[in-house]
């Protein structure tokens, strides 16, 4: 199943919902192109809903971090939002949620910008 | 120009030269080959037993003739037990007379039979022209000649006719039975003789034989030989015992069949069959022969013979096309094609003989393959190895754009071996194999991108299977393996192109079945930057992978990016597949860059292990 991502923009911060996996190939190179995308398109304040995404594997959290650091290169923040147990599991192991940590719901993902403006 | 082609078609025309040499030298000096083969076969299998005994502190000699005392009075017993029987039977065959007349009157009676023969013939005379026309009755001369008596009186009847003529032999006298009798039988009695000795000498001498031979092929070639000489000796120990076991198994269902089917001495014709198949195709047919013609014989109707008949086509079938390719195959490395072929080679240059040592004969040419490059062709003929090696087969299905075997080569391949064996050993060779083609311009870009999407998804797919998951019929199911959770990441980096970032994923993979968290990047120009993001702990490493034929210049620019900006972090570079006897270019590459070079997922494991955990 190919990875689907739907972007939606709510005042400054985008919301990308991810369905499908993130591994090796066209997944991985989706979530890079689509943040790398949004950072062009000054889109700075990035919020990744996980929910639709069963499985990541090494290259999915590779593409992660990837964009994790363009977009912070950008000056922006890269945040993700109610990931599946799996994916969590993943992410702690890597510690990857330490750059961003996962939010139970895209609302607190959302309200953690302002936090930090 | 001339010279390089003239050179080239000696280099062609030598090997078939000596080819065909070895043949007639097979062929020629069969007379003194047939019986060292054989005697050397007597060793293999009586130096077990000789061993045995020697073991139990019975001098050599002694033990040598115990054993061929008792294999001599086993086989002369054996051979007075099936005579007996089967002169019981001639002698009983009268009895039977009625019998078998019945029959023959049936199979020379107007039936179906008969009717069909006769249709068949006629039709053969239509076809082949117009019948001719009735010729004048020959008055045939009959002259009747007796040799040693000039008592011949010819009697002319047309003198126009051919004459009949009937050669009379005279009574033999009691010299000529003898020698009539005896005759035949010299030539064998004469091997058979010849045959004792060898084997008598070659179990005597067995330590100095090997040793001449060793000295024979050269003290620099002794592991090799050594090598060869055991695979050969466990080889053919394997296939003569399974050969013994398959052939006791068959004789003892011949002998409950032809209990069942109702006929006389059914134990006979089981050990008949029993050593009858050591005789390939042939024996078998003389097994089979002979009880269903005393079938024929003995019983009333067709009923018997037929069952006898069926009996022996059955079990023929299932041994000969199911048990001895898998039982034979995987003990002696030959293909079953092999084995065949080498029976009608041996056959029809050594004739029956040839027949009972052609499997032995042939392993031996099949070890000799393998442990000589320049008779490699012969393992890779007669060998059970295919021809390409796993990894070229792989690359082979997908450059036929075949995905489907590919992944099923895998997954076979996954049934008995690990996944990083798999990558080692398959995946990695096919993708330096598409990467050397690539760069020579050898392959079309639809295959290019097909080789690299199959392995991607592949790759892909042994990702996603759970490692826990037992050995078992799932696709790509893979051994359990409870791991410990490591600290140390491993952040594994793409040295240039699409190849090392697949490269990249299966070492990620790999490293995380191993208890470490594991991530894998595409290709960046700017690995530093990605790293200071990641903020590397004590412990974490990095693992650089590139695959030949540009590894080693690609490799090189990043591993030096990262040490100059990260000084104290382990950095293995894996130059997949490259080859190990460029240890010079590697070594250098692991100085200027103060890191491990490996070229395998193994060793890269390995490395991982070995660095020290963060505290």
């Amino acid at each position: 199943m190919p990875l689907e991502s739907v972007i939606r923009k709510e005042g400054s911060v985008t919301f990308v919902a991810l369905r499908g996996k993130v591994t090796l190939g066209e997944g991985s190179e989706a979530v890079r192109t689509v943040v790398e995308q949004l950072a062009i398109e000054g889109c700075h304040q990035i919020v990744l809903n996980l929910s639709g995404v069963p499985f990541i594997d090494s290259a999915g959290l590779g593409a992660l971090a990837l964009g994790y650091t363009r977009l912070k290169k950008a000056g922006g923040l890269l945040k993700l939002a109610e990931a599946p147990p799996r994916v969590q599991d993943a992410l702690e192991m890597t510690r990857l949620t330490r750059l961003f940590p996962v939010y139970t719901s895209e609302r607190d993902a959302a309200s953690s910008f302002a936090d930090i403006v | 120009m001339a010279r390089k082609r003239a050179i080239a078609e000696s280099s062609n025309v030598m090997p078939m030269a000596a080819f065909v040499i070895a043949i007639a030298v097979l062929y020629f000096a069969r007379q003194i080959l047939i019986p060292f083969a054989l005697a050397l076969l007597c060793a293999f299998l009586l130096s077990p037993a000789v061993k045995r005994l020697e073991s139990w502190h019975i001098p050599r000699i002694a033990a040598i003739l115990l054993v061929m005392i008792a294999a001599s009075g086993a086989i002369a017993g054996l051979g007075w037990v099936v005579t007996d029987q089967l002169v019981q039977i001639v002698n009983d065959l009268p009895e039977y007379r009625e019998n078998i007349d019945h029959k023959m009157a049936a199979i020379r009676a107007p039936g179906s039979l008969s009717k069909l023969a006769k249709n068949v013939q006629d039709l053969g005379t239509e076809l082949t022209g117009p019948p001719a026309p009735p010729t004048q009755p020959t008055a045939a001369v009959s002259r009747k000649l007796v040799r040693g008596s000039r008592a011949a009186t010819p009697q002319p009847l047309d003198a126009n006719g051919p004459l009949k003529v009937e050669v009379v032999e005279p009574q033999p006298d009691a010299l000529h039975s003898l020698r009539n009798f005896v005759g035949p039988l010299l030539g064998p009695l004469e091997t058979a003789g010849i045959v004792i000795v060898f084997t008598l000498f070659m179990l005597i001498d067995r330590e100095d034989l090997r040793n001449r031979l060793l000295s024979l092929i050269g003290q620099r070639q002794l592991h090799r030989t050594t090598k060869a000489l055991d695979d050969a000796a466990q080889r053919v120990s394997r296939f003569l015992l399974m050969q013994f076991l398959v052939n006791t198994a068959f004789g003892a269902l011949v002998a409950l069949g032809l209990y069942f089917i109702g006929v006389q001495s059914f134990i006979l014709w089981g050990v008949m069959a029993l050593f009858l198949r050591f005789l390939p195709y042939v024996g078998v047919t003389v097994a089979g022969l002979l009880p269903f013609i005393l079938a024929l014989a003995t019983t009333e109707g067709w009923r018997s013979p037929v069952l006898v008949l069926a009996l022996f086509l059955a079990l023929e079938l299932v041994t000969g096309n199911l048990v001895e390719p898998l039982v034979y195959g995987a003990n002696t490395g030959l293909s079953s094609l092999a084995i065949l072929a080498a029976v009608v080679f041996w056959t029809a240059i050594w004739g029956p003989a040839g027949l009972i040592l052609s499997t032995p004969l042939t392993v031996c040419l099949s070890v000799l393959g393998r442990y000589s490059p320049h008779l490699q062709f012969l393992d890779v003929l007669l060998g059970q190895e295919p021809g390409l090696s796993r990894d070229a087969l792989f690359y082979q299905r997908l450059l036929a754009l075949d995905h489907h075997e590919a992944l099923v080569l895998a997954e076979n391949f996954l049934k008995d071996n690990s996944l990083i064996t798999l990558y080692d050993q398959v995946i990695l060779g096919a993708l330096a194999m598409a990467e050397q083609d690539r760069h020579t311009g050898q392959m079309d870009p639809r295959r290019e991108e097909f080789v690299v999407q199959s392995i991607r998804e592949i790759v892909t797919e042994l990702a996603e299977t759970d490692p826990a998951r037992k050995k078992g019929r799932g696709v790509l199911a893979l051994p359990a393996a409870p791991v410990e959770r490591k600290e140390s990441r491993v952040f594994c980096f793409t040295a240039y192109d699409a190849a090392d970032e697949i490269a990249s994923s299966m070492i990620a993979q790999v490293a995380e079945r191993a208890g470490f968290p594991a991530l894998a990047f595409p290709f960046v120009d700017s690995p530093v930057e990605l790293i200071e993001g990641l903020a590397p702990q004590p412990g974490d490493m990095v693992c650089i992978s590139s695959i030949p034929p540009l590894a080693l210049t690609h490799a090189r620019r990043m591993a030096e990016q990262i040490r100059e900006a990260f000084p104290e972090i382990p950095l293995v570079i894996g130059l997949w597949c490259y080859p190990t006897t460029s240890s010079r270019t590697l070594l250098a590459l692991q100085q200027t860059t103060n890191s491990t070079v490996v070229t395998s997922l193994t060793a890269a494991l390995a490395q991982f292990s070995a660095v020290p955990v963060a505290q």
